[in-house]
């Protein structure tokens, strides 16, 4: 990796919505960035910091943690780029998929010493000014996801959320409920198949 | 011991699997199992690339400013840590591997026949016999040790092999088919590791996919047998990712 220290210094400044026609697509960036652009990667940031945070804390829920296993993720993006390739889905999904299955990998090393239902304080960190485009575009997104898990059975919808958002393996989900293993796995499974279709309609 | 290979038996909701297995539901054996029925079934990888993009658009809902720090930590760094080489040709090596896997299973029996009729076959390790019958006698030995065992190799991106074991001469060979060739300028270097410590055993390019090369190291249950890809004539510490790994 060559390092140029004027290009090290330079500051990137968040988008604009005026910016975001002219944005270049995340792929388009990521490919840049398999090519050792650091500038396409720090764009390429961030159009998925809100994502790849958002998610981990969604797991993890401690801010040390996630801003921890954030910091991890996005150096991993940043190392593993020239082997993302588009004929598996999107740089996003790539992306978000790396970053939950840190996120759990994490909860589950922790397993032992871990409580899950205990909050921890948030502690107070200085966040990122937010980023207009990149917040418009995920309230939308947010919308429409909301809307698709509305459209599941209750049943469905938190054995599903249980799993994703909260980091549960499928039999820990069982117990949580106190239901049997095979109930738990058709529920996530006609759960996830509605969900998939309902999204693929309004992407 | 023994060989991790799941067939997808009748009845095997392997929809089931992929939608748990996306969410990242799976764990233990439970994702030993599906990761391994994936490489024999990569037909399945499309459901599971399906349930991948619908998770990521529910990701997109928790989405949260991420602190400052961060960035600056992450951008900063970038200098410093190294990227990977660019990916194998995944897709060949996927199709390859899947035909290759049925024939090499039935290869891999008749070999073993075959080395049973030839007898204990003994073998000097000193680095003396020539190139190629070395590697043909390693083979030997341990297929004709009464304990040898095949295990599969976990494979990253569909890649396969396996490890033929033999707890008697502490010894194993790698085997393969359909392993596609490292990147220009690059082998294949196998670890044996223990506690933790990866210690070189060795480097091997396919030769048209085709790998019999010895494990160029002493082993023992437990440890681990690990390939990654390195600079032509091999490193000294493994390069990550592991692209192939066992446990024996």
């Amino acid at each position: 990796m060559q390092s140029d220290p004027d290009q090290d210094a330079q500051v990137f400044k968040p988008r604009t919505v005026a910016d975001r026609d002219a944005a270049p697509d995340p792929d388009d960036l990521l490919d840049r960035a398999a090519r050792g652009d650091e500038q396409a990667f720090a764009a390429f940031y961030d159009l998925m910091a809100y994502r790849v945070y958002g998610l981990i804390r969604s797991v993890l829920r401690d801010p040390a943690r996630s801003e921890e296993v954030t910091q991890e993720v996005m150096l991993e993006l940043w190392r593993t780029a020239p082997r993302y390739t588009a004929t598996r889905g999107s740089s996003t999904t790539w992306a978000l998929t790396i970053a939950h299955r840190r996120a759990v990998d994490r909860v589950r090393s922790e397993v032992a010493s871990r409580d899950r239902d205990h909050r921890v304080a948030v502690r107070d960190a200085v966040t990122e000014a937010p980023d207009v485009a990149v917040l418009v575009e995920d309230r939308m997104e947010r919308e429409r996801v909301t809307r698709a898990l509305q459209e599941l059975t209750e049943s469905q919808r938190e054995s599903v959320e249980l799993a994703f958002y909260g980091g549960y393996s499928h039999r820990e989900v069982a117990a949580m409920l106190d239901l049997p293993l095979g109930t738990v796995k058709t529920r996530i499974r006609d759960g996830l198949i509605r969900l998939r279709d309902r999204l693929e309609v309004t992407s | 011991m023994s060989t991790s290979h799941v067939d997808g038996p009748d009845g095997y909701d392997a929809t089931g699997l992929a939608a748990l297995y996306a969410l990242d539901a799976l764990e233990g054996d439970d994702l030993v199992r599906f990761e391994s029925y994936l490489t024999d079934n990569p037909d399945a990888q499309v459901e599971v690339d399906e349930f991948h993009r619908t998770a990521a658009r529910m990701a997109s809902a928790t989405s949260s400013p991420a602190p400052a720090a961060i960035r600056a930590n992450v951008l900063g760094s970038l200098s410093s840590v190294r990227q990977e080489p660019p990916r194998l040709d995944v897709e060949r090596a996927r199709r390859r591997t899947a035909s290759a896997r049925r024939i090499g299973a039935v290869a891999a029996a008749v070999v073993l026949v075959f080395a049973a009729g030839i007898g204990g076959y003994r073998i000097g390790t000193d680095g003396a016999s020539p190139a190629g019958t070395e590697t043909a006698d390693g083979l030997t030995s341990i297929l004709t040790s009464e304990d040898a065992t095949l295990v599969d190799f976990e494979g990253e991106d569909g890649l396969s092999a396996r490890l033929v074991y033999s707890e008697s001469s502490q010894g194993g060979v790698v085997v393969a088919s359909g392993l596609p060739a490292p990147p220009e300028g690059s082998t294949y270097e196998l670890w044996k590791v223990r506690d933790g410590q990866p210690v070189s055993a060795g480097t091997f390019t396919p030769d048209d996919g085709s790998v019999r090369t010895p494990v160029d190291a002493e082993l023992s249950s437990g440890d681990t047998v690990a390939v990654t890809i390195e600079p032509e004539g091999g490193s000294v510490s493994p390069t990550m990712p592991i692209v192939l790994s066992a446990q024996v």
